[in-house]
């Protein structure tokens, strides 16, 4: 997929979301969409310019940074060239990008699930193990000393009240324990 | 006043007065280091502590916090490229180009010089100028507060990183996400979709934790290798030339301060815009100014000593009206409430010690955290080169945690996973997240102000407000201003073109 079609396709994507934007404002009072609107509108217009605009222009053109307008650096930098190379995808780089969403999703996943603190042992042991940092004792080892670490601050210094989603029925059973001890 | 000086300086001299603000400053340095948590998501974590305690100690704990946290912030901009509040977004321009030159710990020795010395201004300020502001603050209205938020967006609007359009899709996509929730202006609810938790609104830490610091990780994941490309053993800048660099450029510190002191007196507007506006007119003033984007020290210590001086300016407006300067003082304002603190005139005359104490606490607070800060800075400058494999499932880690701790709400979570799936397209593609976050920020102010200058002073109101038109036309001669450089310079060049011929023609 070339630089130009993703960034039109990108650039649809927030075109149908100021669109969804303007209509839903449309449909409040005018006091309430006052700002919105005319923010929706303003955006529509810079996105029509912007398609227009990285359309008639060469790849190279799509960006002007505004740091060089101030500061008088030339675009021909050699800091300046170091940019090129992102507009070229690199061979595998889209499997890449789609397993840093996926390790996002299982962890907000487990988080849902189990609740934070046993999700970021998991997370944190599986990733050590599976990148191969760590040898699969020392991952659980380190993952486990990171949780209760965690713990210690958030729960029990910071007081913050913990989710434990499905694992609620173990947290009441071990809190009616403890208390009754 | 004197005796008021005196008072506040013993009410610290207390073994849990010390105690708590150097409690304070470990705690704020700890937060504010690890990315995507910062001075917001400290001071909340902190609130409930802020009972049954003596009132000064806790003022020394939060403040102490606080001030340490800014400059915690401004180390994981320098090192990480990921600012721990939206104020150090500036911080990352030259800082994180100085890391990857192997310049980390001149970076921070020059950035916590300037926040000393930025921090020290600032306390001074407050306690010179609490009855002598009051009056001009009280002659601002709505109309100049809505310039100033405008003045703020198109600072930011002009150092768009990537084209000027996406710059300002960006600050537009902002305002419309600060508007998810119940109108502060009409009470109805917007953009919620039917989710009881959308009316409450997105969770402004949430959200920047999200947008920088997830999609920082997942950037770093896609990329492989360590955090920046560098060896650790070829780091060549060292804390005293950066605490050197600071003091040269003296003059550039003290102008960053007074700017870091207006923006931090009037409210809503915090450091946010501070840290951009320092560095935009550091850039603007500055003689030879080509390294500026390229790890330009004069950079970092701009942006620092105006996010410095701006906590003394920012609780001028949170004492003596109860207006908070910005999100912290906020936090802060919510805490002076639990202490039975009441904001208002009543602090310049008959709680002026309690003022005193608090500009005390700044100024012990600061050189607590540029000692330990300069401290430790050689340790934090080895930080970048940590294995991602190390460093990736950690800080996603207690990105997720801190954004459920925020609120104690587990959609935060999913809100704080979308930030970081947005954040990770809009850098992949050149919309900056500086401007969303900035757009975020000043939406509420600008709502609010216009529809306050509407109901008072009908359409026209910048015609009735003098001082709302003068803002209104520095605004404009400011956004303009680079254009025209731009213009004049490359009219120049292409004179310049011209002049050999013309020359050459007028040798024959």
């Amino acid at each position: 997929m070339s630089r130009r079609l993703q960034e039109n396709i990108v650039i649809l994507a927030l075109l149908a979301f100021f669109i969804m934007i303007l209509v839903i404002s449309l449909g409040y009072g005018p006091n309430t969409r006052m700002v919105p609107v005319p923010i929706a509108i303003m955006a529509i217009v810079l996105i029509l310019f912007q398609f227009v605009w990285q359309n008639l222009r060469s790849a190279d053109e799509l960006n002007i940074d505004m740091l060089e307008v101030l500061t008088k650096r030339s675009s021909s930098d050699p800091e300046g060239a170091g940019e090129a190379p992102t507009n070229v995808p690199r061979p595998g780089e889209w499997g890449r990008v789609l397993a840093a969403f996926g390790m996002i999703a299982v962890l907000v996943v487990a988080i849902l699930a189990i609740g934070p603190i046993p999700s970021i042992f998991l997370f944190t042991a599986a990733y050590f193990a599976i990148s191969g940092h760590y040898r699969l004792g020392k991952a659980v080892l380190y993952a486990a000393a990171f949780a209760i670490a965690s713990y210690l601050l958030f729960i029990q210094i910071l007081h913050i009240q913990p989710y434990n989603g499905y694992l609620e029925p173990v947290a009441e059973f071990l809190r009616q324990l403890s208390s009754g001890g | 006043m004197l005796q008021a000086v005196g008072a506040g300086f013993t009410s610290l001299l207390t073994p849990e007065a010390v105690l708590f603000m150097v409690i304070g400053v470990v705690y704020g340095l700890g937060i504010g280091i690890l990315p995507g948590l910062g001075g917001i998501v400290a001071l909340a974590l902190l609130l409930p502590f802020s009972y049954g305690y003596a009132p000064i100690a806790t003022l020394g704990l939060l403040l102490s916090a606080h001030i340490a946290t800014i400059w915690g912030s401004s180390v994981t901009s320098i090192l990480f490229r990921v600012p721990g509040a939206s104020k150090s977004v500036a911080l990352i321009f030259d800082g994180y180009p100085m890391t990857q030159r192997g310049e980390a710990g001149r970076a921070l020795g020059a950035s916590a010089t300037a926040a000393l010395i930025g921090g020290l201004v600032g306390a001074f300020f407050l306690a010179v100028s609490v009855p002598i502001v009051r009056p001009l603050m009280l002659a601002l209205g709505a109309p100049e507060y809505l310039m100033m938020a405008l003045w703020g967006l198109t600072i930011i609007a002009t150092f768009s990183e990537g084209s000027l359009p996406k710059g300002l899709i960006a600050t537009a996509m902002g305002i419309i996400l600060a508007f998810v929730g119940m109108s502060p202006v009409t009470g109805t609810p917007r953009f919620w979709f039917g989710s009881v938790f959308l009316l409450d609104g997105i969770s402004f830490p949430v959200a920047m934790i999200g947008l920088f610091a997830i999609a920082e990780m997942m950037k770093l994941y896609v990329k492989g290798g360590t955090l920046i490309e560098r060896d650790v053993g070829k780091e060549t800048g060292s804390v005293t030339k950066g605490v050197r660099d600071a003091i040269q450029h003296w003059w550039l510190v003290v102008r960053s301060s007074l700017l870091g002191l207006w923006i931090g007196v009037l409210p809503g507007i915090g450091a946010s815009v501070g840290g951009i506006a320092a560095y935009a007119q550091a850039a603007q003033t500055s003689r030879n100014n080509e390294d500026f984007g390229k790890g330009d020290v004069r950079g970092v210590i701009a942006p620092d000593a105006t996010i410095g001086a701006n906590e003394g300016g920012g609780l001028m407006p949170t004492l003596a009206f109860g207006i908070p300067g910005g999100e912290s003082m906020a936090i802060l304002l919510v805490a002076f409430y639990n202490l039975g603190i009441r904001p208002g005139p009543d602090m310049l005359t008959s709680h002026l010690d309690i003022v005193f104490a608090m500009m005390w606490i700044i100024v012990i607070a600061n050189v607590f955290t540029t000692v330990i800060g300069l401290g430790i800075s050689r340790y934090l400058a080895r930080l970048p080169s940590l294995n991602p494999n190390l460093m990736i499932p950690l800080v996603v880690s207690v990105c997720f945690v801190g954004a459920f701790a925020t609120r104690g709400r587990i959609e935060d979570v999913l809100v704080t996973a979308a930030f970081g799936v947005l954040g990770f397209f809009m850098d992949r593609y050149h919309y900056s997240r500086a401007n969303l976050v900035i757009g975020m920020v000043l939406a509420d102010m600008i709502e609010r102000n216009l529809h306050i200058s509407l109901t008072l002073y009908g359409d026209g109101f910048l015609l009735v407000r003098p001082v709302a038109l003068a803002m209104f036309a520095f605004l404009i001669l400011t956004t303009a201003m680079p254009f025209y450089r731009t213009w004049k310079r490359r009219r120049s060049v292409s004179a310049n073109g011209k002049q050999p011929a013309g020359a050459e023609r007028g040798a024959r």
